[in-house]
C-alpha cells in the first residue's frame, strides 16, 4: 500500500513534468535545434580534412558520425541545468509548498525532477539522429541504439542529480545558469565528446577518465561507427549505471534531509 | 493520563502547548498555547509579520517548532508530520495552481499526490459542481481563469481527499470586495456541509468578525486576545471616540468629564526630541474610549470649543469591534502596524 502511494505520487509528479515540456513548444524547439547546431556546425569544420587523417585520428572517415554520440552526451549537461532551474521554479511560484502540504515524501519530489529533466533530455536523441542521416550517418541496428540511449538517459539522471543536489537549499535563479557556465564547459571539453583523449595532456586524460560525458561519449560512438555493439565496451555502460545509482540515492538522501520551503 | 490525552484528542482538532518558532536570533511565533473544537472556523487575526503563516507553517508540518509541540488531528506534528499531511487541506494566500495546465490536470495531480485511486475524477465533479466551478472548458488553463474561479478550483483541490482540518492562509487577500463576500459565504457552506474545522489566518477585521466562532489576536508572535468575536469586543468596555485636533490641546480639561473611562494620545516617534514651543504648534490624535458616545460627545464638544474654539478637525466614533480590540491591546491599528512593517522594508531597501 505504501509503494502503490510512494508510486502514484511518483507518477502524478513526473507525469506534470512531462506535460509541461510538451505544453511549451518552445522547450522542445531549443532542446532539439540546439544540439543539431553543434553537430552541423562544428560537426562541419573537418568536412574538407583529408580522410586519410580523420581515420587516423577520429577512427572514421565522417566526423559528423564520431561527434553525435559526444554531443547528445554533452546535451545532457543542459538537461541536468533544466532540472534545477524547474526546481527553482516551483520553489518561486508556491508550487512546491503546495506539494510539501501534502504526504509526499522530499525524495519522490526530486524523483520526479531527475526523471521529468532526464525525459526532456530523451526528447532530442530521435530527430537528431534522424537528421544526421542526411550528412551521411547510418543508423545503428534497433538493439544497440536503445542502448545508447539508455547509457544518456543514465547520463542525464547523474547530472540532473548533481544539479538539482546543488540548487537544493537555493532559490536564487542564477546559481544553476552560473554553475552551468563554471562546469558544462571544462566537463564538455575534458570529455572524449569533441576529440579523443590520445591527444590530451596527461592530467586531462585522468579526468578524461573519471568523467561520465567520456563514458557515454565513448560507448554511444563505438555503437555508431560500427553500427552495431558487437565490439562496444560495456563497462561504460556499467560505469554510467553506478554513477546514475550513486547520485540518485545521494540526491534523494539529501532531498530528505534538506529540501525545504523557505 | 492516557484516558486524559484521549479526551483532549477527541474534543479539540488542534492542540499547541507552548509553540514556539524562531528564525536565527528572530523570535517569529512567541509560546503560543491553543485549543481549536472540531468543526470550528477559528481565526489567527494579527498584521502582517505577527506570525500567522509561521503558525500554519508549523501545524502543517512545514517547518518544525523550535519548542514546544502541536497535535493537529490527534498526531503530533513533529513526529508524525506524514499522517498529519494526509488529513489536512491547504489554501494559500495567493492562488498556488499549475498555470500551464488545465484544472482536471491539476485535480488530477492533487489526486495522485493524495493517492486516491480510480474513485477522483467523481469527487471532483461533485465538488465542482457544489462550487458552480465550469469543468466544461477542459482545454482552458488555469492560468486563463479568474482570481475567484482560482480560488474556487484550489479550494476543491484542497477538499478532494475528505480532510479533516482546513487551513486556509489569508484566503481573501487581494480580492475585491465582491468575490471576498462569496468566498466568506463559501467557507461558511463549506464548514456547515463538509463538517471541517478551519483554522484562517486574517488581517481583516470584518472577515474575522464575519467568518469565525472563536479567534485569536496576533502580535509579534504572542497570542494578547482570545474568544469569541463577542467576548472580545466586550474586552474593551466603551466606545472609543478619536478625535483629530488642528493643534495641541491640553487634555486635562477633559479628563474629568462623567463618562471618561480612558485618554490616550497619539504616540509620535520624534516626541522626546521636540521642543516644547513645537510640540504646541503640532496636530494632535486623542484616543477616547467612554461609557457611550452619543451621550458624552455634546458635553465633550462644548469642553474642549469653550477653551479653544475651532480646534478640531475631525472626530470618529468607534462602537467595539475587533480593530478597536486591537487598538486597546498594542495602541496600534493593525493597518498602522502594517504601514510600519512597510516603511521598515522600503527603509531597509533604501539602504
Amino acid at each position: 500500500m505504501a509503494m502503490v502511494r510512494l508510486l502514484n505520487q511518483l507518477i502524478g509528479l513526473y507525469i506534470r513534468e512531462v506535460k509541461n515540456t510538451y505544453k511549451n513548444p518552445a522547450i522542445i524547439a531549443l532542446s532539439v535545434i540546439q544540439p543539431l547546431l553543434w553537430i552541423v556546425f562544428f560537426g562541419s569544420s573537418f568536412s574538407y580534412a583529408p580522410k586519410s587523417f580523420l581515420e587516423s585520428f577520429f577512427h572514421t572517415d565522417n566526423y559528423i558520425a564520431f561527434l553525435l554520440s559526444g554531443q547528445l552526451s554533452a546535451s545532457m549537461l543542459f538537461v541536468g541545468m533544466f532540472s534545477s532551474l524547474s526546481m527553482i521554479q516551483d520553489k518561486k511560484s508556491g508550487y512546491l509548498r503546495r506539494i510539501m502540504v501534502t504526504p509526499t515524501r522530499n525524495y519522490i519530489i526530486f524523483l520526479a525532477k531527475v526523471l521529468g529533466a532526464s525525459t526532456r533530455g530523451m526528447l532530442q536523441v530521435p530527430i537528431v539522429f534522424l537528421s544526421v542521416m542526411l550528412f551521411g550517418v547510418a543508423i545503428p541496428e534497433p538493439f544497440s541504439l536503445t542502448a545508447f540511449i539508455a547509457a544518456l538517459f543514465l547520463l542525464s539522471i547523474g547530472l540532473s542529480s548533481i544539479y538539482l543536489l546543488i540548487t537544493m537549499k537555493s532559490s536564487d535563479w542564477q546559481i544553476p545558469t552560473v554553475i552551468s557556465n563554471f562546469i558544462n564547459l571544462p566537463l564538455m571539453f575534458s570529455s572524449t565528446a569533441l576529440f579523443p583523449k590520445e591527444n590530451f595532456p596527461h592530467w586531462m586524460q585522468i579526468i578524461s577518465d573519471m568523467n561520465p560525458v567520456s563514458y557515454s561519449s565513448t560507448f554511444g560512438r563505438e555503437i555508431i561507427i560500427s553500427g552495431n555493439s558487437i565490439s562496444t565496451n560495456w563497462v561504460y555502460f556499467f560505469y554510467l549505471f553506478i554513477f546514475a545509482l550513486v547520485m540518485i540515492i545521494i540526491g534523494m538522501f539529501a532531498a530528505t534531509k534538506t529540501l525545504k520551503i523557505e | 493520563m492516557d484516558d486524559k490525552i484521549k479526551s483532549v484528542k477527541i474534543d479539540h482538532a488542534i492542540i499547541c502547548s507552548q509553540l514556539t518558532k524562531t528564525y536565527g536570533s528572530q523570535l517569529a511565533v512567541d509560546h503560543i498555547d491553543l485549543k481549536i473544537k472540531y468543526g470550528s472556523i477559528f481565526g489567527l487575526l494579527g498584521p502582517n509579520g505577527a506570525g500567522k503563516t509561521t503558525i500554519i507553517k508549523m501545524l502543517t508540518g512545514l517547518t518544525t517548532p523550535s519548542c514546544g509541540n502541536a497535535i493537529v488531528a490527534g498526531y503530533d506534528v513533529a513526529k508524525d508530520s506524514s499522517k498529519v499531511k494526509e488529513i489536512i487541506g491547504w489554501v494559500s494566500s495567493e492562488v498556488i495552481l499549475d498555470d500551464s495546465l488545465t484544472s482536471m490536470e491539476n485535480i488530477w495531480i492533487q489526486s495522485k499526490l493524495h493517492n486516491l485511486g480510480k474513485k477522483w475524477k467523481e469527487k471532483a465533479f461533485t465538488l465542482m459542481k457544489y462550487f458552480e466551478l465550469d469543468g466544461g472548458d477542459e482545454k482552458k488553463k488555469v492560468g486563463q481563469f479568474s482570481t475567484g474561479t482560482r480560488k474556487k478550483l484550489e479550494i476543491t483541490m484542497a477538499l478532494l481527499h475528505e480532510p479533516k482540518i482546513l487551513f486556509m492562509d489569508e484566503p481573501t487577500i487581494g480580492l475585491d470586495a465582491n468575490t471576498r463576500r462569496l468566498l466568506w459565504n463559501l467557507i461558511k457552506k463549506i464548514n456547515k456541509q463538509f463538517g471541517v474545522t478551519i483554522l484562517l489566518t486574517t488581517h481583516y477585521i470584518e472577515e474575522a468578525d464575519v467568518l469565525c466562532d472563536n479567534l485569536a489576536i496576533i502580535s509579534h508572535g504572542k497570542i494578547i486576545a482570545r474568544g469569541s468575536s463577542q467576548e472580545l469586543k466586550a474586552m474593551v468596555g466603551g466606545d472609543l471616540l478619536e478625535i483629530d485636533f488642528f493643534k495641541f490641546f491640553d487634555l486635562s480639561v477633559i479628563k474629568n468629564i462623567d463618562g471618561v473611562i480612558e485618554i490616550r494620545q497619539e504616540e509620535d516617534d520624534k516626541k522626546e526630541e521636540e521642543e516644547e514651543d513645537d510640540k504646541k504648534e503640532k496636530p494632535l490624535k486623542l484616543f477616547i474610549k467612554v461609557k457611550d458616545a452619543e451621550t458624552i460627545l455634546p458635553a465633550l464638544i462644548n469642553t474642549i470649543t469653550n477653551i479653544q474654539p475651532n480646534i478640531i478637525k475631525s472626530i470618529r466614533i468607534e462602537k467595539p469591534n475587533l480593530e478597536s480590540v486591537f487598538l486597546e491591546l498594542t495602541g496600534m491599528r493593525i493597518n498602522e502596524v502594517d504601514e510600519n512593517i512597510d516603511k521598515q522594508f522600503y527603509t531597509k531597501a533604501r539602504g
